[in-house]
C-alpha cells in the first residue's frame, strides 16, 4: 500500500516536472504579485494532486492539466486556506522576481504578459492555449466552447494582441 | 509585432521556464504527504462541524427550554422556528457539499457554470436570511415562553432595525449581482450552444 502511494507520488511529480512550464505560464498570466503567484501555484498543484487518481489516462495529460490549472485560475473567488502551501523550489524564483523581471532582455515577454493581462479570463485562457500551439479543436475541448466560437474569438484576440503590442512598443520608444 | 514573433517570444519563455524551474522532490513529497492531507482533513472537519453544530444547539439549548403551554401560538411559534432553521441547515450543507465536489477536470465553461450556480444559491441564502431571521427571533419568544416586556420589545426592535438596514443596503446590491450572474450565465449558455 505504502509502495503504491510512493509510486503514485513519484509518477505525479515526474508529470508535474514535465509540464511545469504550462503551470508557471498560467500562474504568470493570471496573477500580478508574488504572494498571489504562490497561492495560485499551490492551489493548482493541490487540485491536480486531488484529481490525479481520477485522471489516470482518461484524457490526454495536457488536456487534464490545462483544464485543472485554468479552472483554478479562472475561479476568481478562491477560498484561501489558513496554511499557505509552498510547494516547489521555483518559489525562490518568485521571491527573486525572476518571473517579473523587467530587464531589456525580457521586455518582449513582459509586454506580451501585459497585453494578455488586458483580456477577459476566458479569452486569456484561449490565447494561452493558442500560443502553446494547441489546435482550435483542442482549445474547444479544453474550454468547452464550440470550435466556431473559438475561431471567432481567436481572430479578435490576435488582433487585439497585435494592436496592444504595437501601441506599447511605440509608447516604449 | 506580428503574431509569429509573439509566438516565438512565447516559445522562448517556455524554454526559459523549462530550463530554470526545477521541482524540489524532497519538499514536494513532504507536502503531498502532510500539507495536502491536512487541507483535505480540515475541509472535511468544517463540513462535520457544520453537520453537528445546529443539531447540538437544538438538542442542548432549544429543547430543554421549550415551554409548551398547549396554545396554538406555541405551535405556530415552533413551526415558524424549526422550518427556517432546518431549511437553512439543509441548504447550507448542500451548498458546502457542492463546493467540495466541484470538478475542475471538466471544461472551463462547465466549471464556470457550476460556480455560477453555487453563487446563485449563496445569494439566495443571503437574501432569504433577511426575511427569516426576524420571524425566527419572534418565534423564540413564543416557544421559550419569554414575556414580551419592555426589554424584549427593545431587543426585538433593534434586531428588526438591523435587518431592515441590512436589507436596504443590499436591496440595490443584490439585483445588480443577480443581473451580473444572469448575464454571465446567458453568455456561457450561448457559448455552449453556438456551433
Amino acid at each position: 500500500m505504502e509502495i503504491t502511494k510512493k509510486t503514485e507520488e513519484t509518477a505525479f511529480l515526474s508529470l508535474l516536472e514535465q509540464y511545469i512550464s504550462i503551470i508557471v505560464k498560467i500562474v504568470n498570466a493570471y496573477t500580478y504579485n508574488a504572494q498571489d503567484k504562490k497561492d495560485l501555484m499551490s492551489d493548482i498543484v493541490f487540485e491536480l494532486w486531488k484529481s490525479y487518481p481520477k485522471f489516470r489516462g482518461e484524457a490526454k495529460v495536457s488536456t487534464w492539466l490545462y483544464r485543472v490549472a485554468l479552472n483554478i485560475a479562472l475561479k476568481t473567488k478562491r477560498k484561501r486556506d489558513n496554511n499557505k502551501l509552498l510547494f516547489v523550489d521555483e518559489l525562490i524564483a518568485f521571491d527573486t522576481d525572476a518571473f517579473i523581471d523587467s530587464s531589456d532582455e525580457r521586455s518582449g515577454i513582459n509586454l506580451l504578459y501585459k497585453c494578455i493581462e488586458e483580456l477577459n479570463p476566458i479569452n486569456k485562457a484561449i490565447i494561452l492555449l493558442y500560443l502553446d500551439d494547441k489546435s482550435n479543436e483542442k482549445i474547444a475541448e479544453i474550454t468547452g466552447l464550440s470550435r466556431t466560437n473559438v475561431s471567432t474569438r481567436l481572430n479578435r484576440i490576435r488582433e487585439q494582441l497585435k494592436v496592444c503590442m504595437i501601441k506599447n512598443e511605440d509608447y516604449g520608444n | 509585432m506580428e503574431i509569429d514573433e509573439i509566438k516565438n517570444c512565447w516559445k522562448e519563455e517556455d524554454k526559459r521556464i523549462s530550463e530554470n524551474v526545477r521541482i524540489n522532490r524532497n519538499v514536494s513529497f513532504r507536502k503531498l504527504h502532510s500539507a495536502f492531507e491536512k487541507v483535505r482533513i480540515r475541509r472535511l472537519l468544517r463540513l462535520v462541524q457544520m453537520c453537528i453544530f445546529v443539531p447540538l444547539i437544538l438538542v442542548l439549548i432549544v429543547l430543554p427550554r421549550l415551554k409548551n403551554d398547549g396554545s396554538a401560538l406555541f405551535y405556530l411559534g415552533f413551526v415558524s422556528f424549526i422550518i427556517p432553521v432546518l431549511f437553512f441547515f439543509i441548504y447550507a450543507i448542500y451548498y458546502y457539499i457542492c463546493l467540495l465536489k466541484i470538478d475542475f477536470t471538466v471544461s472551463l465553461v462547465k466549471a464556470k457554470m457550476e460556480i455560477l450556480r453555487l453563487e446563485r444559491i449563496d445569494k439566495r441564502l443571503n437574501l432569504s436570511r433577511f426575511v427569516i431571521v426576524p420571524v425566527v427571533t419572534f418565534s423564540v419568544f413564543k416557544i421559550f415562553g419569554i414575556p414580551l416586556g419592555q426589554e424584549a420589545v427593545i431587543m426585538l426592535a433593534l434586531i428588526g432595525l438591523t435587518m431592515i438596514a441590512g436589507f436596504i443596503k443590499r436591496k440595490g446590491l443584490i439585483p445588480k449581482e443577480y443581473g451580473k450572474l444572469k448575464s454571465s450565465w446567458e453568455e456561457l449558455e450561448e457559448d455552449e450552444k453556438t456551433d
